[in-house]
C-alpha cells in the first residue's frame, strides 16, 4: 500500500458531519476533509471539484474515507474527479446505512448483553468497543483501499459481499436475542406455568407493537405501556 | 400503496431508498431510467452493488423504457422506478397511469426557489410542471414510507 498521510484527516473525519444542515447536508464538512487530505498528501485540488459553499454531499460517515481515497487517486491520475463523489456518496450511503445503522447496532447490543453478567458497566463499554471496532477499522482502511482501488472500489465491497453482511448480522442478532430470552425465562422469572403464559403473551404483544412502532411518538407510547405493565407486576 | 412507484430522486439509490423503500416494502425490482447511466456500465454497476442479492436491477434509457415498459412484467410485486429529474419524469409520460404511485423523494439543489421539505428543492419551472401533472395524478413528496407525505393533489379532479 502507498504511504498516505491519514492521521489528521482521520481525526477530523470523526466530526466532519457536525455541520450537517438541510441545505447541503455534509457538504461543508466534506469539503473541509477533502482540502485537508489533499494538502497533507501534497496534491492540488481537482480542477472540477465544486468549491461552492452550497456543495451538496451526503453519505454514511463511517465510509467517507473510501471516497477521500478514491478522489485522491483520480486527481493524481487524471487531474479531475468527474461525478464520482456524488455517485459513491449515494452508493456508500445505501450500503453503510443498512449495515451500520440497521444491523450493527442491535448486533453490538446483543453481543454486549452478556457482559452484564460480570458487571453492568461492562455492557456500555463492550457495546462502545464492538461498535467502534467496525467504525475505526473501516475509517482507517477506507483511505488505503479507496486510494488503491480508485473508482473501482465498489469491487472490494462486492468481493467481501458487503451487501449481505446486514442479513448475516441480523441472523446472528436474532439468534442472540433468542438465547437471551430463553436465558431470562429459564433463570430469572419462570417458576410456574403462569409465567410461561405471561411470557408468551408479552412476546405476542411485543411482536404486534414492533410492527406498529415507526417513530418516536409510538416508541414513547409503547415504552409507557410496557413500563405500566411491569410496574403492576405482569 | 400502489405496486409501481415512480420516484424522482437525483441521488438514485442511497440510504433512504435502500432502507426506507427497498427493504421496508420488500421491493423486488429496481429500475433506473436515465440516459447517461444506461450508457455507462461502470456507474450503473456501482448502484447495482448496493442492492440486496434477491433484488433485480436494471437501467433503461428514456426511449427504451417508454417502448419496452419493463415494469409490466412484475405486476404483483413492488417495482421501484428511479428517475433523476422532473424533466426526465415528464419525458416518460406515455407510461403514466392510475396504477402508479408518483413520489418525489430527493431533489437536492438547494439553490432553487421552492423548498417542499428538507430533501426536495424545486425551481419555479419544475414546480409549475408538477402542478400541471397534479391535474391528472396525485403526487407524493415522500422521503420514506413511514413518514407522512406532503400530497400535491387537485381536489377538483373527478
Amino acid at each position: 500500500m502507498k504511504h498516505l498521510v491519514i492521521f489528521p484527516t482521520l481525526l477530523k473525519s470523526l466530526f466532519y458531519q457536525g455541520n450537517w444542515n438541510i441545505t447541503n447536508m455534509q457538504g461543508t464538512g466534506f469539503r473541509w476533509l477533502v482540502k485537508d487530505f489533499f494538502k497533507h498528501n501534497q496534491t492540488e485540488l481537482p480542477s472540477d471539484f465544486d468549491l461552492s459553499p452550497v456543495y451538496y454531499f451526503n453519505t454514511n460517515p463511517y465510509l467517507v474515507t473510501f471516497i477521500l481515497g478514491l478522489l485522491l487517486k483520480e486527481t493524481q491520475m487524471r487531474g479531475k474527479i468527474g461525478d464520482y463523489d456524488k455517485i459513491y456518496a449515494s452508493a456508500l450511503a445505501a450500503l453503510g446505512d443498512t449495515f451500520f445503522w440497521h444491523a450493527l447496532r442491535p448486533f453490538a447490543f446483543f453481543i454486549s448483553l452478556w457482559a452484564i453478567l460480570i458487571n453492568p458497566v461492562f455492557l456500555v463499554i463492550s457495546y462502545f468497543v464492538i461498535f467502534n471496532i467496525f467504525n475505526v477499522v473501516f475509517r482507517i482502511l477506507g483511505f488505503y483501499y479507496g486510494y488503491t482501488f480508485g473508482v473501482n472500489v465498489m469491487q472490494l465491497f462486492n468481493k467481501i459481499k458487503f451487501n449481505k453482511w446486514s442479513k448475516i448480522y441480523d441472523g446472528i442478532t436474532t439468534l442472540m436475542a433468542g438465547i437471551v430470552i430463553a436465558y431470562v425465562i429459564k433463570y430469572q422469572y419462570v417458576t410456574d406455568s403462569i409465567h410461561v403464559i405471561k411470557s408468551i403473551l408479552l412476546f405476542i404483544v411485543g411482536v404486534i407493537i414492533s410492527k406498529w412502532v415507526r417513530g418516536p411518538l409510538e416508541l414513547i407510547i409503547v415504552t409507557t405501556i410496557l413500563a405500566v405493565l411491569i410496574l403492576f407486576g405482569v | 400503496m400502489k405496486n409501481i412507484i415512480y420516484r424522482v430522486d437525483d441521488r438514485f439509490i442511497h440510504g433512504q431508498v435502500l432502507e426506507g423503500w427497498v427493504n421496508y416494502l420488500k421491493i423486488s425490482n429496481v429500475i433506473i431510467v436515465n440516459d447517461l447511466l444506461a450508457e455507462d456500465s461502470v456507474r450503473a454497476s456501482i448502484y447495482a452493488s448496493t442492492l440486496p442479492a434477491n433484488t433485480k436491477f436494471s437501467v433503461y434509457s428514456i426511449n427504451d423504457f417508454c417502448s419496452k415498459k419493463p415494469y409490466t412484467k412484475y405486476k404483483k410485486k413492488y417495482t421501484l422506478i428511479l428517475i433523476g429529474s422532473i424533466n426526465d419524469l415528464l419525458q416518460i409520460k406515455d407510461t403514466f397511469s392510475e396504477n402508479i404511485y408518483f413520489n418525489v423523494g430527493c431533489i437536492s439543489d438547494s439553490s432553487q426557489e421552492v423548498c417542499i421539505n428538507d430533501s426536495v428543492f424545486l425551481s419555479l419551472n419544475d414546480f409549475q410542471k408538477l402542478q400541471n401533472l397534479s391535474e391528472l395524478y396525485d403526487i407524493y413528496f415522500h422521503k420514506v414510507p413511514w413518514e407522512k407525505p406532503v400530497i400535491f393533489s387537485n381536489h377538483n379532479r373527478e
